[in-house]
């Protein structure tokens, strides 16, 4: 797609688009602009494979920026770099709230829409061999800069020290309306200038000397072609790969089986007391096609855990991202299924768990263990599960992933199904305000006036309308709702028929979102029973009663709490997500209904209207008395009449008719804590030294007895020894009450 | 007869001892022993009344003996009690045996609950803020026809 463009004063560039789908052309120049995919390291990252979860990016150093809303103190959200930018250059998520970071390409100058880069060149398109060398910021003719050539044109301006291009990218969080730019350092290879915050500003990447070399951008986090791209992954975590120029490779194609192992191995050395060596990250991620991929736990290796592929019958390759310790980048290859199980990525994970011996002195314990590969106890289960669904894996629990679990139902993802919905709060003839106090003094003074809305002449001559009769109800609410639902300002309230002006009013037109409330992970302290059976985790959400986590379905694994609100009843529902299962949901009520109370002209008025019509019933009494020949009666009914007419008319302002609307409920108490919290209460315990290489631990491991080491206790040893009963008799005694293999 | 006497200050319930300062010397069986517990007679010596030389092997019975007492001096000899040390001597067998293993240094499953590990009375409480909640407002939603 490059193409040779004459600028007209001799000079030529070959100019090279920048799209998603001509990433191909523009890695042949800049292999490290953009390369796909955006990566997943980071230590907080989501282990699954964050892409696919749309959890939290990371962004690996070649940005600096500072942006007024991302405080660094500890009250921070967004994403900052570390304390000290020059070693830790990765942005990181500091708060829950910020779920998806992504950046969209800013570019000055486009091509039918699509950013360039002009490379200097010959008429013929041969590039120059100083191209991008040149040093010489005084005289930048022959640089080559991202979207323009450098011609002194107005793309490009210039300062003392550094060439200036004006395009930015910009930076958003998911839970930010504001988009703010990303800033290019000026010598980004080298420096990361974090001195201070620095204003949000539309500003210009500043690149220095050898422009070519500088154009290198490796992110973490997914980089769309536009605002509205971007936003649209922000909205749903789903990422088009025709908007995205970083986008992951495809793991989740249909017939494709896909696998992921994460490990991170500590290794102790037992003779100084358990001190940690050193620690190993290894991240794999396996496109095996038809083929599948099994693991097993090999006994006292440092790496004890072992990965095979099994031929599919398809021919098909295994392909593989490897991203090893203290890497940055992710080692991609392509191999048969037997160069894969010889490969060193078979063989670089462990440790299934707990801490295992190997070799004389060494011990491993594995952390950060993700994986949805089955693992088996030693290779002989795992070659026999291929034919025996009885043989289980050992992590069978811990896999979560679709792997054809045989169970009822359909696979699902309660998580990603969980998306905001739209719930009409205003309907034709039913508002739903939200009303300051001020506001809400206003309409309730109305509520008395009589004069100005319905007098009660008009009130008996019609039938009348009592404003109180259109309040529905009403609520007190304690917390700002405003991330909740979608409302506009209003200029007062329509009451019935009436309106009643003043300012603090909005419509509520719509509700229904669903907002990352908090998160957590309840992290496993002694990685043994304990955790189960000596903490108590109570999660307390506001106006929430606490809850009770059952321990089983938290520890070890991180819990996402979002919410929803209903403004109408003042409601709130909360959903507690463990890897990407809604496992609970709370209700709770966080308004305080009130009562109202007003005048009812109307309902006075039909009671003016009844007694009247009680007056006329005596008035045809008085005709009667007429034609019945009692004219002192007739005389005593009129004056009755009348009088009662005055008397009626009279008590309209005398005996005002109320009317209550709704009732003075309980609601929740103004110092209730509007955050989401986790106590943890543990019952401390005493583990005595050295437990283990005196006592022991307990197992459950029926095998032979020199499959074990160190303090052993066995029972119902079969003791297929050659030597006398009693002998034997003393050897199971003694091996039920613990020997030392 | 010949016996291996051997230190061992290890643990008598390990499978593979490694005894050293190996002498042999010989005795006599004392007639009626029994070969789990045999005794046996030994010239007097210094060396022997003390405990250094603890265990022993007695290559005719084919099996590894602790010295299960001090002796007994008498007539110029010493005589020596044993007992049969079934760990050592049937070690390699012991070890292809099958069993259930209760408690274990190296396999041991960490999530099955030990008694040897003691929950004391008190307990510790911490609390975690995790999440920024709601931030508090002071509003009222009221619901009107029209």
């Amino acid at each position: 797609m490059a193409k040779i463009i004459d600028y007209g004063d001799g000079t030529y560039g070959l100019r090279i688009i920048i799209w998603p789908d001509n990433m191909d052309e523009v890695h042949e120049y800049f292999p490290d602009f953009l390369p796909s995919p955006a990566k997943l390291v980071g230590e907080k990252l989501d282990e699954e494979n964050a892409l696919r979860n749309s959890k939290t990016y990371w962004m690996e150093g070649i940005w600096s920026s500072y942006f007024e809303n991302y405080k660094q103190d500890g009250n921070s959200y967004g994403y900052m770099p570390g304390d000290n930018p020059k070693t830790e250059n990765k942005w990181h998520r500091a708060d829950s709230e910020n779920k998806r970071v992504c950046c969209f390409l800013n570019a000055y100058l486009t091509e039918d829409n699509k950013p360039y880069i002009d490379i200097r060149c010959d008429s013929l398109g041969e590039l120059y061999p100083d191209c991008g060398t040149d040093s010489d910021n005084s005289s930048p003719s022959y640089k080559c800069n991202f979207g323009f050539i450098f011609d002194n044109t107005s793309a490009v301006s210039q300062d003392s020290t550094n060439i200036v291009l004006e395009r930015s990218l910009h930076c958003a969080g998911a839970s930010n309306e504001d988009w703010h730019p990303l800033v290019l350092d000026s010598n980004i290879k080298t420096t990361y200038l974090a001195t201070g915050i620095w204003e949000p500003r539309w500003d210009s990447p500043h690149w220095g000397y050898n422009p070519i070399d500088m154009l290198e951008f490796i992110t973490d986090i997914p980089v769309f072609t536009s605002g509205a791209a971007a936003k649209a992954y922000l909205n749903t975590g789903a990422i088009d790969a025709s908007t995205c120029f970083n986008a992951p490779y495809e793991f989740e194609g249909s017939g494709f089986n896909t696998y992921h192992v994460k490990s991170q191995t500590y290794e102790y050395d037992k003779y100084e007391n358990f001190v940690q060596k050193d620690q190993y990250v290894h991240w794999l991620m396996i496109n095996a096609g038809s083929n599948t991929v099994k693991g097993y736990i090999e006994p006292g290796t440092k790496y004890n855990c072992r990965l095979k592929a099994y031929d599919g019958g398809k021919g098909d390759l295994i392909k593989i991202h490897y991203l090893d310790s203290g890497l940055t980048s992710f080692t991609t290859e392509t191999m048969t299924i037997s160069d894969f199980n010889r490969s060193i990525f078979a063989k670089k994970f462990n440790t299934y768990y707990d801490m295992r011996p190997y070799g004389k002195s060494g011990y491993v314990v594995g952390q950060v263990w993700s994986s949805n590969i089955d693992f088996y106890v030693d290779e002989d289960h795992m070659d026999l599960s291929l034919e025996d669904d009885n043989i289980k894996p050992l992590n069978e629990d811990d896999i979560f992933e679709s792997k054809d679990r045989q169970d009822i139902g359909t696979s699902a993802d309660t998580n990603h199904d969980l998306t905001d919905r739209t719930f009409e709060a205003t309907t034709g003839f039913i508002t739903l305000y939200e009303s300051s106090a001020a506001a809400l003094n206003v309409l309730g003074s109305k509520l008395y006036d009589q004069t100005s809305w319905v007098d009660i002449e008009k009130a008996l001559k019609i039938y009348g309308e009592s404003p109180i009769s259109a309040i529905i109800k009403l609520y007190h609410c304690p917390i700002n709702l405003d991330s909740y639902i979608a409302k506009e300002p209003t200029t007062g309230f329509k009451v019935g028929s009436y309106d009643v002006d003043t300012t603090g009013v909005s419509k509520v037109q719509s509700y229904g979102k669903v907002v990352t409330f908090g998160e957590f992970t309840i992290t496993p302290t002694y990685r043994d029973y304990r955790d189960y059976q000596n903490f108590e985790y109570t999660l307390h959400l506001p106006f929430s009663n606490p809850i009770l986590l059952d321990p089983s379905q938290y520890i070890g694994k991180s819990c996402e709490i979002k919410a929803t609100i209903d403004p109408v009843n003042l409601q709130v529902r909360y959903y507690l997500i463990v890897n990407n299962a809604i496992v609970q949901f709370i209700d709770a009520s966080f308004g305080r209904q009130l009562a109202i109370l007003g005048n009812d002209t109307a309902g006075k008025a039909r009671e003016i209207r009844q007694d009247i019509m009680n007056l006329t019933g005596n008035t045809v009494g008085l005709a009667t008395s007429v034609m019945t020949g009692s004219p002192l009666g007739t005389v005593n009914s009129a004056v009755g009449a009348v009088n009662g007419v005055i008397n009626i008319i009279d008590s309209v302002k005398s005996e005002p008719k109320k009317q209550v609307v709704g009732a003075f409920a309980p609601g929740c108490s103004e110092s209730d804590i509007l955050y989401p919290y986790l106590t943890i209460v543990e019952t401390l315990s005493v583990k005595p030294a050295a437990l283990e290489s005196t006592y022991g631990r307990p197992t459950n491991f029926v095998g032979k007895l020199g499959s074990v080491s160190g303090y052993t206790c066995a029972e119902f040893t079969k003791v297929a020894v050659n030597c006398t009963e009693d002998e034997k008799n003393e050897i199971a005694q003694l091996v039920n009450s613990g020997i030392i293999v | 007869m010949k016996v291996d006497f051997y230190s061992y200050g290890g643990e008598s319930i390990r499978l593979d001892k490694s005894p050293g300062n190996h002498q042999v010397i010989s005795g006599h069986l004392v007639d009626g022993c029994d070969i789990l517990n045999p005794e046996i007679q030994f010239g007097d010596s210094a060396v022997l009344r003390g405990m250094t030389l603890n265990y022993a092997y007695i290559e005719d019975f084919g099996r590894y003996y602790y010295r299960s007492g001090a002796g007994t001096i008498e007539n110029g000899c010493i005589y020596i009690p044993f007992h049969v040390d079934v760990l050592k001597t049937y070690s390699s067998q012991i070890k292809n045996c099958d069993a259930r293993i209760t408690r274990s240094q190296s396999n041991y499953d960490a999530y099955i609950p030990d008694s040897m590990i003691t929950n004391r009375a008190v307990t510790q409480v911490k609390q975690r803020k995790v999440g920024n909640g709601f931030t508090s407002a002071n509003k009222y939603y009221i619901m009107i026809g029209g």
